[in-house]
């Protein structure tokens, strides 16, 4: 058995070129709200670029200098438009009943993005390593350790949370968008109700 | 369908998948350039982003450290080391709080057998061990009575002193700073029967108005010192205290009483997508019980896999086919090309 063969044709029965980068769209691609989900995929893509902006220059260079500054002010409001376009995809998604014709997992995925980003976000605030940090990490221990997570998880361990927020969560939340989006072209856009 | 687009007979349909092929059957296509929508919205998002930082930048208020409160709230940082030293947990954040701090778990948030905090105990143990009076109170002042003899002085009585000795001590001094007074920022009480109590606290007042309190909470046991990436006892030692917060009002928020991860410190946005969890907290009945963070933990996790599992459950998942929204969404697709079957 040739494994490399057998991936090959995995990968052709999963998604074929056109699949991955489409020339051609079913007519009914045709409003705005196509458009929310790639909202929050290019926020994403901004996080990742400011944030290793951020990352090379260090929180003393970000709350100091007027460029850490800038990248700062980048990193905060792409956030805000990442969960916008997250918020409008997953609502309107929801009533075009974007799960139907086997697309769960799709949706699925969504919903652990969604989880996924949340706690990206946490990890964010409490790395400012500023005020908002200092009462948010006291704040939210009592509701990591009321979960049991607290054992594992300390939200006033900077230490923990650079490695979380700088490291290991990007890498989580690219995987799970990489998946979603293959998914997304896998079974191509949903078809409206039939009335 | 005369519609001028393509149809599945189109050859070049071939070239999708073969599950994309069987949803886009009879489906009428448009020519379509995924990069350059790509792009259009990477250059949208790009100018918003931009453009809101320059215009409203974005905001970074310093921290509240003991230097602060001891020099602002002498008093309050005074009661707030003697209730630490007391292990009163009304102002000491984890004094009898159970895991990850100690390994009571009848302090812990529980719903009838529902106990996730005493489960991680059991798995895990106590993976933040701190002992409020001896690391928070006790152990930065050794470190301080490097350099003042007196105050070695006065925690080696402490330190030989009973358990009942040291409670009453400390009861006597936290009943007397009730009648306190501040002279030249430091805190005069009447005279009692104290111990050395008043020297620790004295001595407690000084570390922290001398900025070094902090450093020595990260050097205590710290064997890679100055290696810190932990400030956890730091920030514990204010956290439930007002002074903390009193003190941050009036360094950063004099006019803007809330902050937090839902209440954005000045006019920003804060992380409006937590609304649905902070909104818990608002019920009565929730904020007013001891188990609130299980209970709104315990609810948020309902909520989730309801969102997690939502296509599979009846009556949700036809509520859009009930809305009908798509409608509006769809409109194109309803008014050009559906009636014509």
């Amino acid at each position: 058995m040739n494994l490399t063969a057998s991936a090959q044709r995995a990968l052709r029965r999963t998604v074929t070129l056109e699949d991955a980068l489409p020339t051609r769209m079913p007519v009914y691609v045709s409003s705005i709200v196509y458009l929310f989900g790639a909202v929050a995929l290019m926020s994403f893509v901004m996080l990742i670029v400011t944030g290793v902006l951020l990352a090379l220059g260090g929180p003393f260079w970000y709350h100091t200098n007027s460029v850490g500054r800038f990248f700062d002010y980048l990193h905060f409001w792409s956030v805000q438009l990442f969960f916008g376009g997250i918020v409008a995809h997953f609502l309107t998604k929801f009533f075009m009943g974007a799960w139907r014709s086997g697309r769960w997992r799709t949706w699925m995925i969504g919903a652990l993005l969604l989880a996924a980003g949340i706690f990206t976000g946490l990890t964010g605030y409490l790395l400012q390593t500023n005020w908002d940090s200092q009462w948010i990490s006291t704040q939210a221990k009592d509701a990591m350790n009321a979960a049991g997570i607290g054992a594992l998880f300390n939200t006033m361990n900077t230490g923990q949370v650079l490695m979380l927020h700088a490291i290991v969560m990007p890498l989580v939340v690219g995987l799970l968008v990489g998946v979603h989006l293959l998914l997304v072209r896998h079974d191509s856009p949903v078809k409206p109700y039939e009335d | 369908m005369s519609t001028g687009a393509d149809t599945h007979s189109d050859p070049e349909l071939a070239s999708f998948g073969p599950r994309a092929q069987e949803n886009l059957a009879g489906v009428p296509l448009k020519h379509y350039d995924l990069i350059r929508e790509g792009l259009f919205v990477l250059g949208f998002v790009l100018l918003v982003v931009v453009v809101l930082a320059v215009a409203f930048k974005a905001p970074d208020y310093p921290t509240v450290n003991a230097q602060n409160v001891a020099t602002l709230q002498p008093l309050a940082f005074v009661q707030t080391a003697a209730g630490i030293l007391a292990n009163d947990g009304e102002i000491s954040a984890v004094s009898d709080y159970g895991p990850p701090y100690d390994g009571d778990t009848s302090a812990s948030q529980h719903l009838g057998p529902i106990n996730p905090a005493a489960w991680a105990k059991a798995i895990f143990g106590v993976t933040i061990p701190i002992d409020p009076p001896r690391d928070l109170i006790l152990r930065p002042l050794r470190q301080a009575a490097a350099l003042d003899p007196a105050l070695s002085g006065a925690l080696d009585r402490y330190a030989t002193a009973t358990a009942q000795q040291q409670s009453a001590w400390v009861g006597a001094y936290r009943k007397a700073l009730d009648s306190a007074t501040v002279s030249a920022g430091n805190v005069i009480v009447p005279p009692g029967d104290y111990g050395p109590v008043p020297e620790l606290m004295d001595g407690m007042l000084r570390l922290g108005r001398s900025g070094l309190l902090e450093g020595a909470l990260a050097a205590e046991n710290n064997r890679y010192y100055p290696y810190t990436f932990d400030p956890t006892k730091a920030l514990l030692f204010f956290s439930i205290a007002s002074p903390y917060t009193d003190s941050a009002q009036h360094l950063q928020q004099l006019g803007n009483p809330q902050w937090g991860i839902v209440h954005e410190t000045g006019n920003y946005p804060g992380a409006w997508w937590l609304d649905i969890y902070q909104f818990w907290y608002e019920v009565p009945q929730i904020a007013n019980s001891p188990n609130a963070d299980l209970i709104v933990v315990l609810i948020m996790v309902a909520l989730f896999i309801v969102l997690l599992l939502l296509p599979f459950i009846p009556g949700l998942r036809r509520i859009p086919h009930g809305v009908k929204l798509y409608r509006l969404i769809w409109r194109d697709w309803y008014q050009r090309y559906a009636s014509r079957g």
